[in-house]
């Protein structure tokens, strides 16, 4: 990763980072539970509607798929646990008390799932062949091929990224993976952990810093698809 | 500004959250400081380079999986769960068994039955002629040819009123 000049360093800093290097990610502005715009599907699914239910389903099905797969690293074990994460939000919706968006309250169960999966793993022993240590992590990086934004390209560099993901503690891992892949702020975040956001800012922090290493190989391929 | 005070300033800046006054000083820090520019730079890195990962497609069929394992959504009926609400009162149950087997439980007494509180609905309105005979059975002052004449002559059949 080539080193951005101080000066550019301080560009970022009085604030025109976003325009000379495009990578800031967006900053999103946080749901107001009397804002959710869930709230009339909630409502009607919670007194039955099932045709509501499917819709928040279809609405989110893409985000949670993706969200526990980088947290469960597996295909087959993401989409079992992004099912049963719809289930149990179903089965949770009397509960439901709009203290947060239901988006927020979704991530908070899909989390506590896939951590439940990933302890059931951990118990059955069969890690063995998906811990990786970060010098093959690393090696996994910069086998990346620099092709084209093609599906096999995406496919490898999803793994990659996973791969690297991987490595973090859970904790690390999901608040990283919550603000920079699924674009969460950290207030959000904050609600979905049930920590203090200053503990959100600590573990992405760290986070990154993990990773920084990791990733660094991926940077010409991962910009190669945009 | 010590670099360990400058790493949630540095989150914060990425973040657009940084006050005028933060930002002064980070910019002041960073000026003099490369591992906080470097540590800047690589943070916002990583953060475009995981907002960039290609997302999974979700699998085939997946919306209607999640409905056909759906069950329908709790009535309120439900939310008063009896077999619930029995299973937390068996302890309660259980302890006022044991309570009342141990003769602890607040029960009354009851009062010793009195002659007079047996004969009470028995007592015949002095014009009455449906029992003529009873009401000589705890008279004051009886004859004993009267008193004979009653037992003689009383019907046993007849209910009392």
């Amino acid at each position: 990763m080539p080193s951005l000049s101080s000066s550019r360093v301080m560009a970022s800093v009085v604030g025109l980072s976003s325009a000379v290097t495009g990578q800031t990610a967006p900053r999103k502005a946080r749901v107001q539970p009397q804002a959710d715009p869930d709230r009339a599907l909630v409502q009607a699914a919670s007194v039955g509607d099932l045709d509501a239910f499917e819709t928040l389903v279809r609405r989110y099905q893409t985000r949670v798929v993706n969200y526990v797969l980088a947290i469960v690293r597996d295909t087959g074990e993401a989409e079992d646990v992004a099912q049963e994460t719809f289930i149990r939000a179903h089965r949770s919706l009397g509960r439901f008390r709009s203290e947060s968006s239901f988006k927020t309250w979704l991530y908070t169960i899909a989390t506590n799932t896939a951590r439940s999966a990933l302890d059931r793993r951990a118990r059955r022993k069969r890690v063995a062949d998906q811990s990786l240590d970060d010098d093959a992590q690393a090696q996994g990086a910069e086998r990346v091929p620099s092709r084209g934004p093609d599906v096999e390209t995406a496919l490898v560099v999803r793994e990659a990224i996973d791969s690297a993901l991987a490595t973090l503690s859970d904790d690390l891992r999901v608040a990283v993976v919550l603000r920079d892949v699924e674009g969460l702020d950290y207030q959000e975040i904050a609600d979905v952990t049930d920590v203090p956001i200053g503990t959100v800012e600590s573990r992405i922090f760290r986070a990154r810093r993990q990773l920084r290493t990791l990733l660094r190989p991926l940077k010409e391929t991962i910009h190669a698809l945009r | 500004m010590h670099c360990d005070d400058a790493g949630p300033l540095v989150l914060r800046r990425l973040e657009g959250r940084l006050g005028a006054e933060d930002r002064a000083r980070l910019l002041q820090h960073l000026e003099h400081c490369a591992g906080c520019r470097e540590e800047l730079e690589a943070q916002e890195a990583v953060a475009a380079m995981l907002a960039m990962r290609p997302a999974a497609e979700v699998p085939l069929g997946f919306t209607d999986r999640v409905v056909a394992n759906l069950k329908p959504a709790p009535g309120w009926l439900d939310t008063v769960n009896w077999r619930v609400w029995t299973y937390r009162l068996a302890p309660i149950s259980a302890m006022l068994v044991l309570l009342a087997a141990l003769g602890l439980a607040p029960t009354e007494t009851a009062a010793p039955l009195e002659f007079s509180d047996l004969v009470a609905d028995w007592v015949v309105e002095e014009d009455s002629d449906a029992l003529p005979a009873i009401s000589v059975f705890w008279g004051d002052e009886v004859s004993e040819d009267a008193l004979l004449e009653a037992v003689l002559t009383v019907n046993y059949r007849e209910p009392f009123r």
